[in-house]
């Protein structure tokens, strides 16, 4: 029972399938809580943290307040939860812990690194839309990188750099569609109604 | 007792006997009742896929022990199976008996965390199972609420929760379970910080028709209060449909929340805290002292908001001095988060220390803007569809037709005493279907 699980558990994570991994932990929690051994359910509590710090910091601190105690003493448990916790407060810090190279030699190591390149895609959006102009290093500190690196992205993304001052360009708004023929038979279905009465 | 097995066994297969099965096992309940320790020992010989009815009847008999302590876990595991494998339409067949039994279950397994946990999966697939439509709300739909409270899990709880409620199941709702349904869900949406929902969810409960006050109605609008401080910054004014006696009395019940409004309203931040601090005490008592910590903190991007609807470009030092933040690496910071949260729309020009606030509306978003215009008015369609037909059914409604008629009759015979309690009856008509109130002259 447990075996399979885990080899399911596995595949999920060597693919990066947040969803289907995370789908497997909940069931698991839902239906033998508090049944098995923590040793057995730790990897599985692990995984379920890390998956919902990715997407979900809500649900993230949920799971930590009804974890059992016994697990929750689990060393690497503890340094997840400290990862949501300061990605809550966006204190950029958090990329410290998440590029501590210990978390490559584990299982966790696909995820840990899906969610530093999702992190860094957001605040690269963020930053392009919240900024006419960003000095380098806060740019550098909201990436999670140094300034060397910060600095060849934002070139590669074509973003005018003058002296330690980066020139972010606003992401290109939605191109306008047209009407569409079934909006515009909705449409017509609405005035038809209203004037039957 | 082999005779009842049997009965259940032989008058479970076709649909057209189930009637007679129900009526035996109501004959029989007391026997049943007294012979409690006795189902345990034949309780092995029916199957929940196809003996439903005798399952849920059986069970249904336990439940009325007094000391039950000795056979939890036995309970719990029939319950289970009952919920998760029984056959749908029984369990309809007999659904009052089976609201009840999962009731008793759910005083069960909210006595831990880790048994509330256990319980949620079964109570999600037994709603599926005994509610007439999607659109219905059972008793079991607060039970289910309440255990994902008390274990901390919500996202199971969420494809319900999201359902749009119509209808009340008449047979096993009480206006009870409707209060804590809406009670316990906007508890829920707001645990997940979703406030718009959970003030909706609020708001249901108290605008529910009725005589008298409760305690669950009080705890709604104070949970009410500060969710609405966190969303608008101020208390929304009761919506005019709601009932006369919640409008008059609500605010009397609940003081010093309308204490924490004015100083909110105010826009000072000092004194919002201290007086915050001042019913600390009663805050803790209520379970309410998280949510007001975050009402202090949505203040001070309230702050920032007002700020954008004055000013076109401000220095982030002097933001950092209108909204009382210590310096302007943490205003900047401040705006970023709310950027982020899409709460403003704002350019930080960091090289000159400046924002600059975009009041016009984002171009790009028309076509989304059309898209969920025209959804809101197919749901609008939806409705006055189904209120249409909820008008037809009271028009042709026996007991309403004949109060009509009493009250025509009299009035035509002038007799002026006997229209007006026909009146004052009329009235009572119009209310009974829950939340529509529109009675006909």
């Amino acid at each position: 029972m447990v075996g399979s699980k885990q080899a399911a558990l596995q595949s999920c994570l060597s693919t990066r399938d947040v969803d289907g991994a995370l789908k497997i932990c909940e069931e698991l929690e839902l239906e033998h809580v508090g049944q098995w051994e923590p040793a057995q359910v730790l990897p599985f509590y692990r995984v379920q943290l890390l998956c919902y710090v990715v997407n979900d910091l809500v649900n993230a601190r949920w799971l930590w307040e009804r974890m059992p105690d016994a697990v929750k003493q689990d060393p690497e448990l503890i340094e997840l939860w400290k990862i949501a916790r300061l990605l809550w407060k966006q204190d950029p810090s958090a990329f410290s812990h998440i590029l501590d190279p210990k978390w490559s030699q584990s299982n966790l190591g696909e995820l840990m690194k899906l969610l530093l390149e999702r992190l860094r895609e957001k605040k690269l959006l963020l930053i392009s839309r919240s900024h006419s102009s960003i000095s380098l290093q806060s740019c550098s500190s909201l990436l999670g990188m140094s300034e060397a690196e910060a600095q060849s992205l934002c070139k590669g993304k074509n973003w005018e750099i003058s002296g330690n001052y980066v020139k972010p360009i606003s992401p290109p708004a939605a191109v306008e569609h047209d009407l569409n023929p079934d909006q515009l038979q909705a449409l017509t279905d609405y005035v038809c109604s209203l004037d039957a009465r | 007792m082999e005779g009842i097995i049997h009965r259940i066994q032989g008058l479970s297969g076709k649909q057209d006997d189930w009637r007679s099965l129900v009526q035996q096992l109501d004959n029989n309940l007391d026997f049943l009742c007294q012979s409690r320790l006795a189902i345990d020992e034949i309780y092995g010989q029916l199957n929940p896929e196809s003996h439903g009815i005798g399952c849920v009847y059986l069970l249904y008999c336990k439940t009325k022990d007094a000391e039950r302590s000795s056979s939890d876990e036995m309970f719990i595991q029939q319950v289970r199976d009952l919920c998760v494998s029984g056959n749908p339409e029984q369990l309809k067949f007999v659904r009052s008996k089976f609201c009840e039994v999962c009731r008793i279950f759910t005083e069960i397994c909210r006595e831990s965390a880790s048994r509330a946990m256990f319980g949620i999966t079964p109570l999600c697939v037994g709603i599926s199972k005994v509610r007439p439509s999607p659109e219905h709300l059972t008793s079991i739909h607060a039970d289910l609420l309440q255990l994902c409270l008390v274990a901390k899990v919500f996202k199971p709880a969420l494809p319900i929760v999201s359902q749009r409620i119509l209808y009340v199941t008449k047979d096993c709702v009480q206006p009870r379970d409707f209060l804590l349904y809406y009670y316990y869900g906007g508890m829920l949406y707001t645990a997940l910080k979703d406030y718009n929902k959970a003030l909706d969810m609020f708001q249901l409960a108290f605008t529910m028709p009725c005589h008298a006050l409760n305690e669950i109605l009080v705890e709604t609008y104070k949970k009410y209060v500060l969710v609405s401080l966190i969303v608008h910054g101020e208390v929304q004014s009761l919506p005019k449909y709601s009932t006369n006696i919640v409008q008059r009395l609500i605010k009397n019940c609940c003081a010093e929340y309308n204490e924490i409004a004015n100083a909110c309203s105010a826009n000072k931040l000092d004194e919002l805290r201290n007086c915050v601090e001042k019913h600390k005490n009663l805050l803790t008592k209520n379970q309410n002292l998280g949510l007001a910590m975050q009402m202090i903190d949505s203040m001070c991007s309230r702050s920032i908001q007002r700020l954008t609807e004055t000013f076109v470009t401000l220095s982030l030092t002097d933001i950092a001095q209108e909204v009382k933040l210590p310096d302007a690496e943490s205003a900047r910071s401040q705006v970023l988060r709310m950027i982020e949260r899409e709460q403003i729309v704002a350019t930080i020009d960091e090289e000159k220390g400046m924002v600059s606030f975009d009041t016009e509306p984002d171009k790009a978003t028309s076509q989304q803007l059309l898209l969920r215009l025209s959804k809101q008015i197919e749901v609008a369609m939806e409705l006055n569809e189904k209120l249409r037909q909820a008008d037809e059914d009271i028009s042709a409604n026996a007991a309403y037709l004949s109060k009509v008629s009493i009250q025509e009759r009299q009035l035509r015979w002038g007799d002026s005493e006997w229209a007006a309690t026909g009146a004052e009856e009329m009235l009572d008509v119009g209310e009974k279907p829950a939340g529509f109130n529109f009675g006909r002259s």
